[in-house]
């Protein structure tokens, strides 16, 4: 373990371009203590989940979303 | 009337808190909605020997910092609980690290807990068993194994809630804060850091009580160590983006001119028989029939296989995993030139539709910064363009077709980034970087059922959203060049120069003359795709078909344009060719996009942005053509 603390340690790792499981790996931590710190920091906005081309897509919200061939696939998501 | 203790249950999703509180209460089950909600809580009666209890069944939670109206219900039972309420925390016996963060917010915020130990065999099986008396000792509070379907363990829960109850709210090892010194008013530096102190908590109690098995090191880390690196991710990605175009151009190709020669030959034929019969052939409605619905609905089903074998491909590369590192490496670049990494992803949603995408950047704190990142969208490059370009690469490049649409699309991300960096260095040099950190998913195979229902899916919705825009654009188009503007003629028989299509797109040609393209066909479909750009192919074979005899092969539309092309650019038509892809990428947003800008950043943002498009469109055109030719 760095001096940081789990939560600090597992947000940087993640980050910078690593796996929950594998930032679990190199801190000698369990997995599912990694995946509940990425969990949480996705909560307070410190992280990003990527979720294919339409993440934040609302269709019922925006009258232009009607001609966008993606929409429906996230309403159904 | 006998007191019944109020007790929550209170766990993950999907550790098996219904089903104890299935075993707990039996029968004895009623529904209400949470106060002031719409979701509904399941609350019963517990009959023990220790006494009654009435138990609510909260909805499944990883936090207490709420992302759903299901969570909010979770965390305000727990914060406005009565007096004496105690909280079972169901912790899944396979994985207790996920529960035990639950267990340190549930007691931070006042509410006594025990811990109920569920999956003990699951556990066992997989040789982790957990040690519910070392548990208990490590965290101090009461910690029971139970079984729901031998109904083991229920006695010693309800004798553990008595027990918590008296004890209080209490952990070993952490100091809890106050009762209601974080509410309201916690700045984000407190949440954090009470959020490190809890997880510090977690941390030590699981190293104490769940052995860390010895994971070895998978292939996902050369593969990332590959993929992450700018020097070799871009690489990579260029390479697969290439890929990826050379074979959507080259496989369906066939299946496009198939499609159109099907609706140009067989299906006009048949309506112009079907007319014939009904003595309503060879006037206006035969023209409007064919040349306006029969055109579009053909148009709207040649744009088919290219979007399933696109949608396809992005699928697997999204459910792979490795679109996610595409972001990294996308943002780690961005940032490098100064521009915002959290950017990268509503501009990665605008590769699939501007307009969701413009939806997208909400997630950006700073308005500059969503201002900055509206105004780039519009540049990157859309599924609907998409279509156009393999059509366009298909008649103007036939061997480097896939290489045509990959350089469009390079150019898109090159647009983005070299306007981002003029806008920051002129009109929007207050804009603060923020960068973007990125859970990374693990990779996966795609599942075949999810991926076929996600093909289906957007095609369909392509089919049924765009599809009636363009019939209806072709339908409006026709009419325009139904009415004449000169020469006396009549309604519904008027040559196309003489009527108001031909003569407005007459009017705009010459502006295309420096890139090759000064003719009224091409400038009448670049207008007419101002109303989405799926149109502007749609509005091409229109502006031929009006003066073409009706079932003409869909082959002699690729050769009239390139005859017309041949002849605007002097004889450099893959040039022009290229310069016309330029403008399709280039000049003007379409208008659900540009009212979604106006919507977002007011009238003169979007007005701007119009303004800048139309003449960086013009000017790159242009460069595109008197460099082509020279080439």
């Amino acid at each position: 373990m760095s001096e940081r603390g789990a939560f600090s340690a597992v947000v940087s790792e993640v980050a910078g371009g690593t796996t929950a499981a594998a930032a679990a790996r190199r801190m000698g931590i369990p997995v599912g203590l990694a995946d509940t710190i990425v969990e949480e920091a996705e909560r307070l906005g410190l992280l990003s989940r990527y979720g294919g081309a339409c993440a934040s897509c609302d269709p019922s919200a925006a009258g232009g979303c009607v001609g966008c061939p993606m929409t429906r696939i996230r309403r159904g998501a | 009337m006998t007191t019944e203790r109020p007790v929550l249950i209170i766990g993950n999703p999907n550790v098996g808190k219904s089903t104890l509180f299935n075993t707990l209460t039996g029968a004895r089950q009623h529904t209400v909605n949470a106060p002031g909600t719409t979701v509904e809580l399941v609350k019963g009666t517990w009959v023990t020997p220790h006494g009654r209890f009435e138990v609510t069944d909260l909805p499944g939670t990883y936090s207490l910092i709420a992302r759903s109206p299901d969570e909010c219900v979770v965390d305000d039972a727990i914060a406005g609980a009565a007096p004496g309420t105690v909280g079972i925390v169901v912790v899944d016996a396979t994985s207790p690290s996920r529960s035990l963060y639950l267990l340190a917010q549930v007691v931070e915020e006042g509410c006594p807990a025990v811990v109920a130990l569920t999956m003990n065999d699951l556990a066992e099986a997989h040789h982790h068993r957990v040690d519910a008396s070392a548990l208990s000792a490590t965290i101090g509070v009461p910690v029971v194994e139970v079984d729901t379907r031998r109904r083991h363990g229920t006695d010693a829960l309800a004798e553990a809630v008595l027990e918590a109850a008296a004890a209080g709210p209490a952990l070993k090892g952490l100091a809890l804060k106050a009762k209601g010194s974080g509410d309201g008013g916690e700045s984000l530096d407190d949440t954090l850091t009470r959020t490190e102190r809890l997880f510090e908590w977690v941390r030590e109690a699981a190293a104490a009580i769940e052995a860390v098995p010895r994971t070895r090191r998978t292939l996902s880390d050369p593969i990332d160590r590959l993929l992450l690196a700018p020097w070799t991710g871009i690489p990579i990605f260029l390479a697969v983006a290439w890929a990826l175009f050379e074979v959507a151009t080259r496989v369906t190709a066939p299946l496009v001119h198939g499609v159109m020669a099907f609706f140009s030959g067989p299906v006009s034929s048949g309506g112009s028989w079907l007319l014939e019969r009904v003595g309503a052939d060879g006037g206006w409605l035969e023209g409007l029939l064919v040349d306006g619905v029969i055109l579009g609905v053909g148009t709207v089903a040649s744009f088919i296989p290219i979007l399933a074998l696109i949608f396809a491909a992005l699928g697997v590369l999204e459910a792979s995993g490795y679109m996610a590192r595409v972001a990294v490496v996308a943002d780690r670049v961005m940032s490098s030139m100064g521009l915002d990494g959290r950017a990268v992803l509503p501009l990665m949603v605008g590769f699939g539709c501007n307009v969701p995408a413009l939806a997208a950047t909400r997630v950006m704190p700073d308005a500059r910064q969503r201002l900055l990142t509206g105004l780039l969208i519009p540049f990157t490059s859309c599924s609907a363009r998409l279509t156009v370009y393999i059509v366009l690469a298909e008649m103007f490049f036939p061997d480097h077709a896939g290489t045509a649409v990959f350089l469009l699309h390079v150019l898109s991300v090159v647009l983005v980034v070299a306007v981002g960096l003029l806008l920051r260095g002129t009109v929007l040099r207050d804009v603060r970087r923020e960068p973007l950190a990125m859970i990374m998913p693990a990779y996966q195979w795609p599942l075949p059922g999810v991926l076929t229902r996600s093909i289906l899916t957007r095609v369909w919705d392509f089919v049924r959203g765009a599809g009636p825009i363009i019939v209806a654009a072709l339908v409006a188009l026709w009419l325009a060049a139904a009415v004449p503007v000169r020469g006396g003629h009549a309604i519904g028989d008027v040559p196309v120069e003489d009527s108001l299509y031909g003569a407005g797109a007459r009017g705009i040609a010459p502006v295309l003359e420096p890139m090759g393209l000064g003719d009224w066909h091409l400038a009448a479909s670049l207008v007419s795709g101002l109303a989405a750009k799926e149109v502007t192919v749609a509005a091409l074979a229109q502006s031929y078909a009006v003066e073409a005899p009706t079932g003409s092969p869909p082959t002699a539309l690729v050769e009239r344009v390139r005859e017309t092309v041949t002849e605007t650019s002097g004889g450099h038509p893959a040039a022009a060719g290229f310069a016309f892809m330029v403008l399709v990428l280039v000049y003007a947003p379409c208008l659900a996009t540009a009212a979604e800008q106006r919507r977002l950043f007011g009238w003169r943002w979007a007005g701007g942005a119009l303004a800048m498009h139309l003449v960086l469109g013009w000017l790159l055109a242009t460069l595109a053509f008197q460099v082509g030719r020279l080439l």
